[in-house]
C-alpha cells in the first residue's frame, strides 16, 4: 500500500526535520520576532467591544482570539507548526518521489538526489516567492492585501515548481518553456503595498526594524537553507527504503 | 482460478499507484493550509512565528 508508507514516511520525516529545524528557529529566528514585537502599535479596536443586548445589559466582549501566552506554550505551537509545515512538505515531496520513480525513466531517487529535491523545493518555496518576491517580513511591517499575496506566493510556488519539472522532464524542444513559467510570476510582480516601510513610525523603532529585518532576511535563508535540504535528503532516504512502487503488488497478494 | 484472481488484484492495485498519490499530495495540501495559509485568527496566532519564519504571506 503505497499511500500508508508515504504518509508512515511523510509523518516521521516532518517531525525529524521539523524539530531539528524549529530548535533553529527557536534560538535564531525567533528572538528577531519577539524584538520586532516590541514595536508593534497597538490598534485599539482589537482590544474589545461593548455588547449591549436588550435587557439593558451590557458586557464587554474580547474580541482578541486566542493566541498563545508568550514562553513555553508560544514555543510550543511554534514547534508544533514546523512539525505540521514539515510533515505536509514531505507528504507532497515523498508523492511526487514516488511518481517519479513510477512513472520517469531518469535516475531513482536516494538522499543524495533527494538534497537537489530539497534545493529546488527551497527556490519554489522561499526564493522565489519570499526573497526575490514578498521579502521575508518581521511583525509590523507594512504589506499589500493579504489575500493577494498568498495568491501571488502560491502560483509564484507553483509556477517555479512546475517550470523546473518542465526544465527536467520535457524534451528538449520545450524546456524554454520551463524558464518562461518561473519567470511569468515576477514579470507579473508581487503584490506590493502602496508606501514601504513599518506601522510603527518613531525614527528609533525604524531604525530597529530596519536592523532586525535584515538580520531576519539572513536567518530566515540559512534556516530554510537548512529545513529544505534536510527535508530532500530524508525524503530521498525514505521514498528509496520505505516507498517501493515495484513490489507493491507482491506485497499486497 | 486463484491465480486469475491474484492477477486482476495485482493490475487494478498498480493502476491506482497515481491516485493514491493524488491523495497524499492533497493530504498534504490541506495540512499546509491548515498550517500556514488559514485566514482563522486561532490558526493564525498558534502557527504565527512559524509562518514568519518560513516568510508565508502574513498579517
Amino acid at each position: 500500500m503505497i499511500f500508508r508508507n508515504i504518509i508512515f514516511s511523510a509523518v516521521i520525516v516532518g517531525v525529524l526535520v521539523g524539530i531539528i529545524y524549529g530548535l533553529f528557529q527557536q534560538y535564531q529566528i525567533s528572538p528577531i520576532i519577539y524584538a520586532a514585537e516590541e514595536f508593534e502599535v497597538v490598534e485599539e479596536e482589537t482590544t474589545g467591544t461593548l455588547h449591549v443586548h436588550d435587557d439593558g445589559h451590557a458586557h464587554h466582549h474580547d474580541a482578541e482570539a486566542w493566541g498563545p501566552e508568550d514562553g513555553s506554550e508560544r514555543i510550543f505551537w511554534t514547534m508544533f507548526s514546523n512539525v505540521m509545515t514539515a510533515i505536509s512538505f514531505a507528504l507532497i515531496m515523498i508523492a511526487l518521489m514516488a511518481l517519479h520513480n513510477y512513472k520517469s525513466s531518469k535516475p531513482k531517487i536516494d538522499a543524495i538526489r533527494g538534497i537537489v529535491w530539497g534545493i529546488v523545493g527551497m527556490l519554489s518555496l522561499f526564493v522565489a516567492p519570499a526573497l526575490f518576491g514578498l521579502h521575508p517580513e518581521v511583525p509590523g511591517t507594512i504589506a499589500a492585501e493579504l489575500e493577494n499575496r498568498q495568491a501571488w506566493w502560491l502560483f509564484c510556488a507553483f509556477a517555479t515548481m512546475g517550470g523546473v519539472a518542465v526544465l527536467y522532464y520535457a524534451p528538449l524542444k520545450i524546456k524554454a518553456v520551463g524558464l518562461l513559467v518561473i519567470a511569468a510570476p515576477h514579470i507579473l510582480g508581487p503584490p506590493l503595498p502602496d508606501s514601504h516601510g513599518f506601522a510603527n513610525t518613531s525614527p528609533e523603532a525604524v531604525a530597529a526594524l530596519t536592523e532586525l529585518t535584515s538580520e531576519f532576511y539572513s536567518m530566515t535563508t540559512i534556516g530554510m537553507a537548512l529545513f529544505f535540504v534536510l527535508l530532500g535528503a530524508c525524503c530521498g532516504y525514505a521514498v528509496q527504503r520505505f516507498v517501493k512502487l515495484d513490489q507493491a503488488p507482491i506485497e499486497a497478494a | 482460478m486463484q491465480q486469475t484472481a491474484s492477477l486482476s488484484k495485482t493490475s487494478s492495485l498498480s493502476l491506482s499507484v497515481g491516485l493514491q498519490v493524488v491523495a497524499a499530495i492533497f493530504l498534504g495540501a490541506v495540512l499546509l493550509y491548515g498550517v500556514g495559509f488559514a485566514p482563522m485568527d486561532v490558526a493564525h496566532n498558534a502557527a504565527h512565528d512559524a509562518r514568519h519564519a518560513f516568510a508565508f504571506p502574513c498579517h
